[in-house]
């Protein structure tokens, strides 16, 4: 059993195999037996690591996706990479998705990583920049002529790309 | 092209003196975690998910054969629009910077104009030209044949130092594409030492008077290592250059006229590693140097009696193949007499009902393993980790205790010959989503 301790100093035990789809961790217990000290997770709160055990929890009898070369015909990316269980695990609140974009970087969770950012990247699809500014609360930065020309220019690429 | 305006480009590559402006100006600086706080390689991670929408375009003109639906991922185009990015350059400067970068390493010139007004950019801006590493060429022929575009898209691909990846087609698939890969084009552009992956989508039908060579046999190509070609009408006698570090070759939808033959040799490919048949007709004629090297073989599609020639049926037991694909082969004609390889790690079968109407028995799928001995009694096939037996979409259920039957007898007889590896029986229907470019 591996146990970690989160900022909120909540402590979760879980099983080694669980844990250790954790990049972090498994690199901090160097692959070894069961952990007598709790290994600090200060970046996370108890919240996020719920979340995050969760999914490795869902994951945990998953075989080792090996590394594909890009364009590989063979490659079945997205029922591998993203299946129903996944899509609705990651359907949170943006505060929650965010945090736990951070949490998979942090604690090297490549498949959690890239499920929260593949949704980011859906929540964006098919929406204007003032829709996405409006969602994610982003202050542009562009100054009055620069977003002019912005206009102008987006006109113009989406013609091109229509 | 030019996807971003001139004044995005001041504002990703110089220094603007101008202030910026707050546009919302009372909204409070966020408090808590969003997407402000995420560093620059997730990111850039976010917008590479916005143009990595993918179809399977290749098979696109399925209606002879709609079971091919099921290896919907086997031959990938990628989705032409960029409008997601494009949003993204214009959402904030700071992700003007990133977006426009990852904009500019794969253009899409989905027209004459978008040719002509990218050529300008390109020679209007180096900093981003220097980003371009592959480029897309979705042309708007209809009937004419042009050189107006090629010379536009020479001058501009000449200004695109990083540039190693091409991908030409016609937005009209019942034409050729109008640019054929030849030394003038090779050597203008300046790719003719630096392309190290062209795709090349032909045309799925005899397109007289536009019937031109897509790949000249003459074009000196040296550091290209990976070749696809889709949907092309080869023409009478149509020959590989000579590709000395080609390691992979794919072809889709591949004909050739007549019954011609198709060759592969060793003389043309020596590094061939990846050779990949997809519903391709032709007489293929492979040698054996070809044979004996090859790590990976996907062959599938439909196979007429005869359609590979007897240098294709080659004992594959002495050759170096670790990956073997077969798959929606009339195997009631099929007398293939594969033995496999010891070090094979991979084996894919994709059957499917489908083809003629015909049940799993009277294609005769049945049959197809007898004739399939995975290697000598004596040799371990311990190297073998998966074997998949992916079935097409209308497989009739009285079939699936057949199925379940090879599958167990192949476990066992495997699981005897010292090889440990999972059996996938895959029932799950899957189908493409067919997309025309532009229609």
């Amino acid at each position: 059993m591996v146990t970690v301790v989160v900022s909120d100093g909540v402590t979760f035990t879980m099983e080694q195999d669980v844990a250790f789809q954790c990049g972090l961790i498994a690199d901090f217990a160097g692959g070894g037996g069961d952990q007598e000290e709790p290994i600090p997770i200060q970046a996370v709160n108890s919240t996020v690591m719920r979340k995050v055990i969760e999914y490795c929890e869902h994951h945990r009898n998953d075989p080792p996706q090996p590394e594909v070369p890009e364009g590989t015909p063979l490659e079945r990316k997205d029922r591998r990479g993203r299946d129903a269980w996944d899509k609705q695990f990651i359907q949170v609140e943006q505060e929650l998705l965010f945090e736990i974009i951070l949490a998979a970087n942090y604690l090297n969770i490549k498949p959690l990583l890239d499920l929260g950012c593949s949704q980011v990247a859906e929540m964006m699809k098919g929406k204007t920049p003032a829709e996405i500014q409006q969602m994610f609360n982003i202050v542009n930065g562009f100054t009055a002529d620069e977003e002019a020309q912005n206009g102008e220019g987006e006109e113009k690429a989406r013609n091109l790309n229509s | 092209m030019r996807l971003i305006p001139k004044a995005l480009k001041r504002m990703s590559y110089n220094n603007s003196k101008t202030k910026p402006r707050r546009v919302i100006a009372d909204t409070p600086p966020p408090t808590y975690p969003g997407v402000h706080l995420l560093p620059t390689e997730l990111l850039l991670q976010i917008f590479g998910y916005l143009s990595d929408s993918m179809y399977a375009d290749a098979f696109t003109f399925t209606r002879y054969y709609p079971a091919i639906a099921c290896v919907k991922n086997l031959v990938r185009g990628v989705d032409p629009s960029q409008g997601g990015l494009v949003s993204a350059c214009s959402t904030s400067k700071n992700w003007c910077r990133h977006a426009t970068a990852l904009l500019y390493t794969t253009p899409f010139l989905t027209s004459h104009r978008a040719v002509e007004s990218f050529a300008e950019t390109m020679a209007g801006s180096p900093e981003l030209a220097a980003l371009v590493r592959e480029v897309y060429v979705i042309e708007q022929v209809q009937n004419a044949y042009t050189r107006y575009s090629r010379s536009e898209l020479i001058k501009a691909l000449r200004l695109c130092p990083s540039l190693n990846s091409l991908t030409i087609t016609n937005r009209n698939r019942s034409f050729a594409p109008i640019l054929p890969i030849d030394n003038l084009f090779a050597q203008a552009s300046g790719i003719s030492d630096r392309l190290r992956k062209l795709t090349i989508y032909g045309s799925m039908y005899p397109c007289t008077p536009n019937f031109l060579s897509i790949l000249t046999q003459t074009v000196t190509l040296p550091a290209l290592e990976v070749l696809c070609i889709r949907e092309a009408s080869l023409q009478f006698g149509f020959k590989l250059p000579i590709l000395p570090n080609l390691h992979t070759l794919r072809m889709a939808q591949c004909h050739t006229w007549s019954g011609n033959s198709f060759q592969i040799n060793s003389e043309q490919v020596p590094s061939l590693r990846t050779l990949e048949l997809y519903e391709t007709m032709p007489n293929v004629i492979i040698d054996d140097g070809i044979i004996n090297n090859l790590e990976r073989f996907h062959f599938i599609g439909e196979v007429h009696p005869g359609a590979y020639e007897p240098g294709t049926r080659k004992e594959l037991r002495g050759s170096s193949l670790r990956h073997l694909a077969i798959g929606n082969v009339h195997c009631k004609h099929y007398d293939a007499d594969w033995r496999i390889s010891p070090h094979i790690e991979t084996l894919q079968v994709f059957a499917s009902s489908e083809i003629l109407g015909d049940s799993i028995e009277q294609l005769g799928l049945l049959n197809l393993f007898p004739k399939m001995s995975l290697s000598e009694k004596d040799e371990p096939i311990s190297k073998l980790k998966e074997f998949t037996l992916w079935i097409g979409p209308q497989t009739p259920e009285k079939s699936y205790p057949a199925l379940t039957a090879i599958c167990d007898s192949l476990h066992t007889e495997c699981n005897s010959r010292g090889a440990t590896f999972r059996v996938i029986l895959d029932y799950q229907d899957v189908y493409i989503t067919t997309r025309l470019l532009g229609d």
